[in-house]
């Protein structure tokens, strides 16, 4: 054969292959006008015709009755198989999917659901084996996801739901626009949407630190009198009054360990907590428009004198470096609930007497508040750092893939587009009404709650669901599913002196508001977040693991010290840190105020 | 006769003795101290830090009463024993063939197939292609994903056929000329003599299968119901989960959290026991087994 005849032979080779190539391409881009990426514009245009207040509180319940596509009808009449990967937290049932309100809403888009719910502490590694493996689910929790959403997309792996706003997504687009906010938060610089959020009508702050009033009680005779002259502890030397009495409480009850404050093993709590007190937040905050980090900040070296000293006086638990795998939310809880911590990072339910155990002759009060200023270092009040995680945000949520077909995506789209009408957030947070069957429902009939009416769309818990502490919140409504989560009326087992034990710790935490937070939904492009993730864990490595030294007295704290530490953390990036986080900051501001 | 020892000999046996005894209490008391404290009073046991002597305050089974009655325990402990008799029985049957077959001097792919096993002893695939090949074979999700890739070891294999090329030829030879079938001189005439490594390795099939959770994580996702104990019990241990035994019925938030708390002693206890209690019968094999397959005619 000459050269000529081969090399024709190769060019129509190639034309055989890019255009084989070309017209079997598939996945999120090729599934008709729809699916196709959105542009800006596109996106725009969607969101400019709100046609809708959107509003779950304001929207009329009847629109979504009837599943629909587009304005048209659903057909609904073949069942169709869909795949979950989620979590599996639910502590109410004896599975996690025997939660009633699955059940009801895969019959009414006729969905036969199977989940895939990696055992817990496996979540992150099995969503990796999946991304590695493309063996995707329908449907993805995104809780886990370590990738950029947008990465996701544009390596195929879910779909981006902008397009289909207008179309296919009336309660979604329409609750949307009726909440700027939250809008902000889950669309990109670009306008693309890639999940189904989770949106609190009003979150609510769920943690912060509390206190043991009791033992004040008991050790002054109901005669506490904190330097400040409030009711509460509320400065550095309040808690310098308040600690030694702990201390000798339990040591006059001869307590075997015991802990006046409990701080995390890496000694400062990330989200700020104590460190407000000295006027800076804990790793990322904002003041006056300006990124900052806590760690490397000079009056970070107030906070480290004072914990040293209150370490080597007794009072911060003597093992709180040496703590490995629970969260700092999650102290020890052997001295929490065993009546020998004085001060931790608690959370809602530890407010009040629940922590009491009368069968022990154990009777606590614990209270919320604040962090301590520093007033003899000049702060007068702590900052306001306190994580307002936004109604929304791109962690949390369910993300369809592109293994689903067309007519999958559809189904779903309509599915999960139920979860934002009024019908559809009151049934995923309160659990079914009585005209939803709920008499019908075996582990409702168990629990005594089949007369669940929620009378024109009132959100109010029945009467017998408002004395059921016994049962739990999520016995009814499923805090994982997608969808507004509706601000329900406070239930009796929730109060504390009349009031609910939620408003009174979120009033408490939240008393300095979030002026300097760093946003949650602050986004960042691919690049950005890889650079961020490398340049923030060699940061954290070090000074996690100095920290604690430097409290402990491991390392010597002296000012030079310290300014070796912080020049060690400049070493390590943090000016960089700064710029990108700066940088991603700014672009959200402006793109909140557009 | 009284035999009389030098004096660094009885400073060795001192030092000797006194090193394992430490040795086993090192390697005893936290399990005393797990059992001491299953059975303690729940609140006292809170407040309590340090090593366990005796169980604190009154002697209660309450925690092992609520593990009883927890259906995912009942669950795992199904699966595990479907998983260890099926390994055990049908993993050290394929590997002493395996074993065998290759210890046959006369047999051509001996040398390359031990070559070909060595080499995954020092190379493996990696998860992903594992998992790949798991799934490609449809066998996610199903009891054979667990059971499938853990009955070949390549280790054991090597080991099987360390000890059949240790036995003397002439106990086949012999066997040959009374018109036994290769069969036959397997499993009568060869397998009994090996007995000491088949149990070993019977016993660390099981020991390696009881404890396994790993492959029942990336495998069995969408399949709770099938999966072993340690899966669960690591959910309860390592995540402090432990609502799902101890539920919040009627009871103070304090109140579950204590009993929590017990409940993880028990679970470990009622996790570890059987395979304890198995130990002492396969004891004798062991050392003799080990070596087995080590010393050369």
């Amino acid at each position: 054969m000459k050269r000529k005849e081969v090399t024709r032979l190769f060019a129509l080779m190639l034309t055989v292959i890019l255009g084989l190539s070309a017209c079997g391409k598939e996945g999120p881009e090729s599934g008709g006008e729809d699916s196709k990426p959105s542009s800006a514009g596109q996106s725009e245009e969607s969101q400019g015709s709100g046609e809708n207040q959107g509003n779950g509180e304001s929207q009329e319940a009847e629109e979504s009755q009837a599943p629909s596509q587009g304005g048209t009808e659903l057909d609904l009449s073949e069942q169709m198989h869909v795949s979950i990967f989620s979590q599996a937290d639910d502590v109410s049932y004896e599975e996690f999917i025997a939660n009633p309100v699955f059940e009801y809403w895969a019959d009414m888009f006729n969905l036969e659901l199977e989940w895939q719910l990696p055992p817990q502490g496996s979540e992150a590694d099995q969503l990796n084996m999946m991304f590695g493996t493309q063996d995707y689910t329908d449907v993805i929790d995104i809780s886990y996801n370590m990738e950029n959403l947008a990465t996701l997309y544009q390596d195929e792996v879910i779909y981006n739901l902008a397009p289909y706003l207008d179309t296919e997504l009336p309660n979604y687009k329409a609750f949307l626009d009726a909440n700027p906010d939250v809008k902000s938060a889950l669309l990109d610089d670009d306008g693309n949407l890639y999940h189904f959020a989770v949106i609190q009508e009003a979150p609510k702050q769920w943690g912060g630190l509390v206190y043991r009033q009791d033992i004040l009680d008991t050790m002054t005779g109901g005669n506490i009198q904190f330097p400040s002259g409030k009711d509460a502890p509320t400065t550095i030397e309040d808690w310098d009054y308040m600690l030694p009495l702990m201390k000798q409480y339990f040591e006059e009850a001869n307590m075997a360990e015991y802990a006046c404050l409990i701080i995390p093993a890496v000694g400062y709590f990330s989200t700020g907590e104590l460190m407000a007190g000295f006027g800076i937040g804990g790793l990322q905050y904002v003041e006056d428009g300006t990124v900052k980090y806590g760690i490397s900040q000079d009056a970070f070296y107030d906070y480290l004198t004072k914990m040293k000293e209150w370490y080597s006086q007794g009072y911060i638990y003597s093992d709180f470096a040496s703590r490995t795998d629970d969260m700092f939310f999650l102290p020890n809880t052997a001295l929490t609930y065993g009546g020998a911590a004085g001060v931790w990072y608690g959370i809602t339910d530890n407010i009040g007497d629940s922590m009491s155990l009368p069968e022990y002759n154990l009777f606590v009060n614990v209270e919320p508040i604040n962090s301590p200023a520093n007033t003899a270092g000049g702060v007068q009040k702590p900052l306001g750092i306190y994580l307002d995680s936004g109604r929304a945000s791109n962690n949390s949520g369910w993300a369809i893939s592109t293994a689903c077909d067309e007519e999958k995506l559809h189904r779903l789209l309509a599915a999960f587009d139920y979860l934002y009408s009024q019908e559809g957030s009151n049934t995923r947070s309160m659990g079914l009404s009585a005209e939803q069957g709920a008499a019908d429902v075996a582990s409702y009939v168990e629990k005594g709650v089949t007369n669940g009416t929620r009378e024109n769309g009132t959100k109010t818990w029945t009467e017998e669901m408002d004395n059921c502490a016994e049962y739990g919140v999520y016995a009814f409504c499923e805090n994982r599913m997608p969808g507004v989560v509706v601000d329900y009326a406070t239930r009796t087992c929730d109060l504390k002196d009349g009031v609910d034990r939620a408003v009174v710790a979120d009033e408490a935490w939240t008393a300095s508001g979030n002026a300097n937070v760093y946003p949650l939904t602050v986004g960042f492009t691919p690049e950005e977040t890889a650079e961020l993730n490398k340049l923030e864990s060699a940061v954290w490595d070090y000074a996690n693991s100095m920290i604690p030294k430097l409290i402990m007295g491991r390392e010597e704290l002296t000012e030079e010290s310290f300014a070796a530490y912080q020049a060690q953390l400049e070493s390590l990036g943090m000016p960089r840190i700064l710029e990108i986080r700066q940088a991603a900051y700014d672009r959200y501001v402006e793109k909140a105020n557009k | 006769m009284i035999e009389k020892h030098s004096k660094s000999r009885i400073l060795f046996l001192v030092f000797n003795y006194t090193f394992m005894i430490l040795f086993a209490l090192a390697c005893f008391m936290p399990l005393w101290h797990v059992l001491m404290a299953s059975v303690s009073d729940p609140h006292l046991l809170m407040g309590s830090s340090g090593l366990l002597l005796k169980p604190l305050g009154k002697l209660t089974l309450e925690g092992y009463e609520l593990v009883m009655h927890s259906r995912d325990i009942l669950t795992g402990y199904i699966n595990t024993i479907a998983y260890v008799l099926a390994v055990a029985v049908a993993g050290s049957f394929l590997t002493a063939i395996a074993g065998y077959l290759i210890s046959r001097k006369g047999f051509r792919l001996a040398k390359p197939l031990t070559i070909f096993i060595m080499f995954t002893m020092m190379f493996s695939g990696g998860i992903i292609p594992t998992y790949m090949v798991v799934r490609g074979l449809g066998l996610l999700n199903t009891r054979g994903a667990v059971i499938f890739p853990s009955l070949m070891n390549a280790y054991f294999i090597i080991m099987m056929k360390s000890s059949f090329e240790q036995l003397s030829g002439s106990y086949e030879e012999s066997a040959k000329l009374d018109g036994a079938s290769p069969l036959v001189i397997l499993f009568k005439i060869l397998l009994p003599l090996v007995k000491p490594t088949i149990v070993v390795i019977i016993m660390f099939t099981v020991i390696s299968q009881w404890n396994s959770w790993y492959t029942a994580s990336i495998y069995l996702p969408r399949r709770r119901d099938l999966w072993p104990l340690q899966l669960f019990m690591r959910e309860m241990l390592i995540q402090n989960d432990t609502s799902k035994i101890v539920t919040s019925a009627g009871e103070a938030n304090a109140l579950v959290n204590m009993t929590g708390n017990l409940v993880k002693y028990c679970v470990t206890i009622a996790g570890t026991l059987p395979i304890l209690c198995a130990y002492p019968f396969a004891q004798k094999y062991f050392v003799t087994g080990i070596t087995l397959g080590g010393v050369k005619e």
